[in-house]
């Protein structure tokens, strides 16, 4: 009976195609041809620094008496250096885990343009024992001139078999030709999570091989069994090119992503590796640091100890939540390190005062949990983590740990980390849209949801006939941008550095603070920060008998959104956001308006973006200028890019107009 | 305030006070007066000892208190040792307290990391690192650190501590530093801001001893000089020593570059086929300076730079066999081995060690051998020529930037000799450039630029262009270094001269963002992509002296053109703007034209080294130069009369 093989696409299908490359029928390693020798030039990208000829991965099992099945995944690259910029590719550093990894089998040569081709030997791999399991092979090949190939390979053993090495078919050189191989036996069962590409050949075919290991099984010899083989290629491949404002360029990059979905031995039941997100629910709530660290007391005991006080003297589930966060926030520091499982107990974190991104977490959940708050840890992937997968319960494309707390009819997202970030606000690396909530009795995914940063700034600007302006601005700045307010307040050296002042002083060096003043927020970061400055700017220009005045004197947007001729990838932004600047501009007295900024209303098709900019002039000498700009939408398709790039581009030349004024005869 | 505030606030102090009498008051940041609790940490103690015990050995030992007042001491709760084959971390402690001096932290080895070391330069060392860093859970937290390194040879001469006592942003209650140096050998120091030691002898030792107290935290200012210039700093160097059974000596820079030439003997040696080849290469060359341009031109295409620093570590260099096999070295390696070719064809050459970094950590002065060294290069004597050997691109005898204008080592045949670096000329560092703009009624302008770079200006460049060999990717990159508007132009190079240390570009595009139009009004920038306006912060509390090193000469040409049915309603008419000060010479002039306008700008910048009280004109004079440089014009449509 065919077991066969699981995919998510429609790849089941055996594609024989004509094949006609010349690695179709395999690259011996060593052998190389004069032409490849002499090859200065890459087909159609002349430009190319380095040229991919071939590179492959092949992925086997074994299966060892002591250690169970192993992943057997044998490297092969070829590359040519064409351009000096390249010949850094010739050092390479190979990474692996030494505690259920092995690297072996490891061959290197460099064939050079003259014909000749050199050999590594043994003193010329280096390796680096690093901290914990971690170890490093390093090696560089000598001679390395333009049209030189370096060629090497070597084969990692990997004890664990669950997810094998994604392979990504394009770089960001040229690649020849890029193989992916696999021969999985019929007992492991894997889900394909990403097989998009325009392969040269695609072929999955079932065959029946010999496989020694079923003899440990309990059988008493060796037997044929089916295996699944596969083999996926691309030749020719242009480079990839990094765009702004991508996120989880990965995803959109041809590869082959397998996960172990379930094993089945000879005479067994189906073992489920991947069941279902209640399962995973489950799973994580039994382990000592995860669900455990915050459901059981003796985890949490003298966190709870210290903390529980502050958190019960608060009166409504909010101020506890508040109280818990931020009691976490300042007594624990972040080690910079993500992770959607705990490294040790709370009270131990709490003890060290230092912990990765879930251990913050974690401890707040204890908290919350022990004061009566219906809180879940939800996990998600970072941004440039991977689109989340709902589909399947896969573990490991989580990178963080948050909680998500329930509070009456709603909910808020809390993700500690040092005081300037208020409970509701996710740091912005969190933001990959949607996450996965760890409830036992109702995982499930949700949208991760922020408030829309704001930032309204009221102006009263009395410009003199020089053009020398005394400005008195009010913000007035919420969610994001009152946190990076804060942060900034928190770092500034001098009144120069203070919010709003600085965007000012960008623009206008000359310009002088007169003073500064937080008027709320500048210390609690639950609130909105309102913050008052005072500044004379020259934010006119004199000449003749006309008065030219800049009104808007901060940007509503830094820049334009960076210019490509062709988008590839979708436009993400972590946050929606919303600007407004409202200025009264006084004008000196003998002037008269000549001419004014046109009232203008700008509205992307879908809504997605939305700017206002009213000018209107006053009998008392005054003219106000209302400018607004919304992003509501955080996801833009690329085909959306140059409706989106047209926005950008008129909102700053709005934001850059001047209102003419003329001596009065 | 309450009656109940100052009721808790009273029996907090006084409960304060019992808990720092029942502690250690010395590991608390209360034991700092309140008027050195500044900056973001308090040094309470730094007490050194390092023991010579041999011509090649020495044992150096630490402990530090420090008070970190707040969480933005970023690397003050950081320990780190580095260790090699030559040297051994025997201590490596740490403890944390509260600001009552109650222990909360003690450092287990399981929280100590130990791996090997490979800088960001490097590709291979052989240095490991011990580290650890030590958890606060509240501020102020204070550490004790505890070291003691055991070194020998090139780990002993070339790890000779320095000693810098606190840093900015530091406050300093004590510390010390005592070093024990056999009869037999000489200590060697020079000093800054620090009292002379007090000398004893002990036994067979000779004993030196430095304190210093009570010193403020010295803010961390921009444009300020090496700290090791502006805070107490002892440099320090032994007489003899001895590496693998090479002699030698800090006695003078004769010495030490004789030392350094003794252990890079035999380095030099061809072999044979290379020997042939270089003599092949200057064939029929009728100068030295063509051989060494051609020699030169030779290893550039051959060579490539990897920094590999194992053995005598930074010092000998790999063979001119080895580099020649592999076809690859590190700076001293690639030196040594240009040197070698050039000595093949009866041309003399020193190897070069200098400090490769803008600001030098420590200006070397002729009264004082030290090695303040991260970097080789070669002199070439009778060209008065230095040869940058790690550069796959540079031009026949140029040094960069940031390696001129400083004392060197030449190591000759008769010893060390400090020499001095060129110095930088504003007039070869710097840059032309003309950009023609073309405005039509509606405000659509066409754009041409045409530039040449110079020396300094032009290096970074000439990199890129080395880096990304698609023009495509070096648009994308300029542009988005706002070098050029746009990536859609046409007509785009970047050329590097390969002979002189110049890079010429064009460009056009047309674009419709340049002009800004309101109603019948155009608002057109003179300089609008390449204005010169980085001002310095507002400083008005300036604590330390201005230090900057930057020359060029920057001269700016923009041909504004309109359509016949434009006048100028402000700007346009002939005028000129100058202004100057030691930092520089500004001058720009606009002519009118049959067309529109012409504006020709010169910024001439020179290093400066100012007092404090210099900073407000410092400022100024960029200020004045950002402002004007901002300049535009606004035009009409014209008036019928």
């Amino acid at each position: 009976m065919h077991h066969p093989f699981t995919l998510a696409f429609s790849i089941l299908f055996l594609f024989a195609t004509n094949l006609s490359a010349q690695y179709e029928d395999g690259l011996k390693f060593g052998k190389i041809t004069d032409e490849d020798r002499q090859l200065l030039l890459v087909p159609g990208d002349s430009a190319a620094a380095a040229y991919v000829l071939y590179d492959k991965l092949d992925l086997s099992f074994d299966f060892l008496p002591d250690k169970g099945p192993v992943l057997k995944e044998s490297f092969h690259r070829r590359v040519k250096l064409l351009k000096p910029s390249s010949f850094d590719r010739a050092n390479i550093t190979l990474r692996y885990d030494r505690s259920f990894q092995s690297l072996g089998n490891l061959d290197a040569q460099v064939h050079l343009p003259d014909g000749t081709t050199i050999k590594l030997r043994g003193g010329d791999f280096v390796r680096e024992k690093g901290d914990d399991r971690k170890e490093t092979m390093k090696f560089t090949f000598p001679q390395i001139t333009p049209g030189a190939v370096i060629e090497y390979r070597y084969t990692l053993s990997t004890e664990s078999i669950l997810t094998p090495t994604n392979y990504v078919f394009q770089e960001d050189i040229p690649v020849r030709w890029a193989e992916y191989t696999a021969r999985i036996p019929k007992y492991y069962s894997y889900l394909s999570l990403g097989m998009h590409g325009n392969y040269h050949i695609r072929e999955v075919e079932q065959r029946p091989l010999r496989w020694s290991p079923v003899a440990l099984r309990g059988l008493s010899n060796e037997q044929m069994i089916m295996h699944s083989d596969m083999r996926f290629v691309m030749k020719d491949i242009v480079p990839f090119k990094h765009q702004p404002y991508t996120n989880n360029l990965r995803d959109y990059l041809p590869r082959v992503r397998l996960q172990l979905q379930s094993v089945q031995y000879p005479q067994s039941m189906v073992q489920p590796v991947l069941k279902d997100w209640h399962a995973v629910a489950n799973e994580l709530d039994e382990l000592r640091n995860f669900g455990r660290a915050y459901q059981v007391k003796g985890n949490y005991n003298q966190l709870w100890k210290a903390a529980g006080p502050t958190v019960m003297a608060a009166e409504s589930p909010r101020e506890r939540i508040a109280a818990a966060y931020y009691f976490v926030a300042s007594r624990i520091r972040w080690d910079e390190r993500y992770h959607f499982i705990g490294s040790d107990s709370p009270d131990n974190i709490f003890k060290a005062g230092v912990g990765n991104s879930a251990d913050l977490n974690l401890c707040l959940l204890a908290l919350l949990n022990e004061a009566g708050i219906d809180a879940q840890p939800m996990l998600v992937s970072l941004r440039d983590g991977g689109v989340p997968i709902e589909v399947y319960p896969l573990v490991d494309q989580f990178d963080h740990l948050m909680v998500y707390a329930t509070v009456g009819e709603g909910s808020i997202l809390l993700d500690a980390n040092g005081v300037s970030r208020p409970p509701g606000l996710p740091r912005e690396r969190a933001l990959n849209h949607r996450g996965w909530i760890a409830s036992t009795q109702n995982p499930r995914w949700t949208s991760v949801e922020v408030p829309r940063a704001r930032r309204v700034m009221l102006c009263e600007m009395s410009v003199d006939e020089a053009g020398l302006a005394e400005v008195d601005l009010t913000g007035r700045l919420e969610s994001y941008f009152a946190h990076s307010g804060r942060l900034q307040l928190k770092k500034m050296k001098d009144d120069t550095e203070a919010p709003i002042a600085s965007d000012i002083l960008t623009h206008f060096p000359e310009a002088t603070v007169v003073s500064k003043e937080i008027i709320s927020g500048g210390d609690h970061s639950a609130q909105p920060l309102t913050y008052k400055v005072r500044m004379n700017v020259a934010a006119g220009m004199a000449s003749d008998d006309y008065l030219y005045i800049q009104p808007i004197l901060l940007p509503l947007l830094d820049a334009e959104l960076d210019d490509v001729q062709e988008r590839l990838y979708p436009i993400d932004f972590p946050y929606p956001w919303r600007e407004q600047y409202i200025t009264n501009v006084t004008v000196p007295e003998g002037y008269a308006v000549e001419e004014l900024p046109e009232s203008i209303r700008l509205r992307s098709e879908d809504g997605g973006m939305e700017a206002t900019y009213t000018a209107v002039a006053k009998p008392d000498r005054t003219i106000t200028i209302n400018f607004s700009v919304d992003l509501d939408r955080t996801v833009y398709q690329a085909a959306d890019y140059a409706t989106l790039r047209a926005m950008y581009r008129r909102i700053i030349e709005l934001q850059e107009a001047s209102i003419v004024l003329k001596r009065a005869k | 305030m309450n009656v109940l505030h100052y009721l808790f606030l009273g029996c907090l102090l006084f409960w304060a006070g019992a808990q720092v009498q029942g502690q250690r008051l010395e590991l608390s940041a209360l034991a700092a007066p309140d008027s050195l609790r500044t900056g973001n940490s308090v040094v309470l103690s730094h007490d050194i000892e390092y023991r010579i015990t041999s011509l090649n050995s020495a044992t150096y030992s630490s402990r530090k208190v420090i008070s970190l007042l707040n969480a933005d001491e970023r690397s003050g709760n950081v320990m780190h040792e580095f260790y090699d084959d030559d040297s051994k971390v025997t201590t490596f402690r740490a403890a944390a307290y509260d600001v009552f001096g109650q222990q909360t932290y003690k450092l287990k080895n399981s929280d100590i990391s130990d791996s090997r070391f490979t800088s960001q330069v490097s590709f291979y060392e052989d240095t490991r690192v011990k580290y650890a860093e030590i958890p606060c859970a509240t501020y102020p937290c204070t550490i004790v650190f505890e070291v003691e390194r055991k070194v020998a040879d090139f780990s002993y001469v070339a790890g000779i501590p320095h000693w810098q006592p606190v840093r900015r942003g530091q406050s300093l209650v004590e510390a010390s530093f005592t070093a024990y140096v056999p009869s037999t050998n000489e200590l060697l120091y020079r000093s800054n801001l620090l009292a002379d030691p007090t000398v004893a002898t002990e036994g067979d030792n000779k004993v030196y001893r430095w304190t210093v107290s009570n010193l403020p935290a010295q803010p961390k200012e921009s444009y300020a000089p090496a700290e090791s210039t502006t805070l107490p700093y002892l440099r320090l160097a032994v007489a003899d020593f001895e590496i693998d059974g090479f002699r030698g000596s800090y006695r003078s820079w004769e010495d030490f570059g004789k030392f350094i030439g003794d252990i890079m003997v035999g380095r030099d040696a061809l072999p044979d086929g290379l020997a042939r080849e270089v003599h092949d290469r200057v064939a029929g060359a009728t100068t030295e300076l063509e051989k060494i341009d051609r020699l030169y031109r030779f290893m550039q295409e051959r060579m490539r730079y990897v920094s590999i620093q194992l053995g005598i570590g930074g010092w000998q260099p790999f063979s001119a066999a080895y580099v020649e096999q592999n076809r690859f070295g590190d700076c001293k390696a690639l030196s040594n081995y240009m040197g070698a070719m050039l000595r093949e064809v009866g041309i003399t050459s020193y190897p070069v060690l200098i400090e490769w970094e803008e600001q030098m950590d420590y200006p070397l002065t002729e009264e004082f051998t030290t090695s303040s060294f991260n970097h080789m290069v070669l002199y070439v004597p009778s060209q008065d020529m230095y040869l940058e050997c790690t550069s796959n691109d540079a031009p026949t005898g140029y040094l960069g930037e940031d390696k001129q204008d400083r004392n060197v080592l030449w190591i000759t045949p008769e010893g060390g000799k400090l020499a001095r670096t060129p110095i930088l000329e504003p007039a070869a560092n710097g840059h032309t450039r003309t950009v023609d703009l073309t405005v039509n009624h509606d405000g659509w302008t066409e754009v041409g630029i045409q530039a040449t770079l110079y020396g300094g200006a032009q290096e970074f460049f000439r990199y890129m262009v080395a880096e990304l060999p698609d023009p495509q990717d070096q648009v994308k990159w300029l542009h988005e270094q706002q070098l050029l508007p746009d990536v859609s132009g046409k007509g785009y190079s970047f050329v590097p001269n390969k002979d002189r240390p110049e890079v010429s570009m064009t460009y056009t595009t047309g674009v419709g963002n340049y002009v800004r139009t309101l109603g019948k009004r155009l608002f057109v920038p003179i300089n609008g992509y390449f204005p010169e306006s980085d001002v310095p912060s507002s400083d008005p509390d300036r604590k330390l002296p201005i230090e900057t090193y930057t020359t060029r000469f920057l001269v700016d040409t923009v041909n504004l053109h309109l359509p016949p049915e434009l006048e100028f309603e402000s700007g346009g008419g002939e005028s000129t703007t100058e202004f100057s000060h030691t930092a520089g010479e500004y001058r720009s002039r606009i002519v009118p034209t049959e067309t529109g306008l012409q504006w020709i700008r010169s910024l001439k910048l020179l290093p400066v080294s100012l007092p404090k009280e210099a900073y407000a004109g410092y400022r100024q004079f960029f200020l004045d130069v950002s402002k004007a440089e901002r300049m535009q014009v606004v035009v009409r449509e014209k008036r019928t009369k």
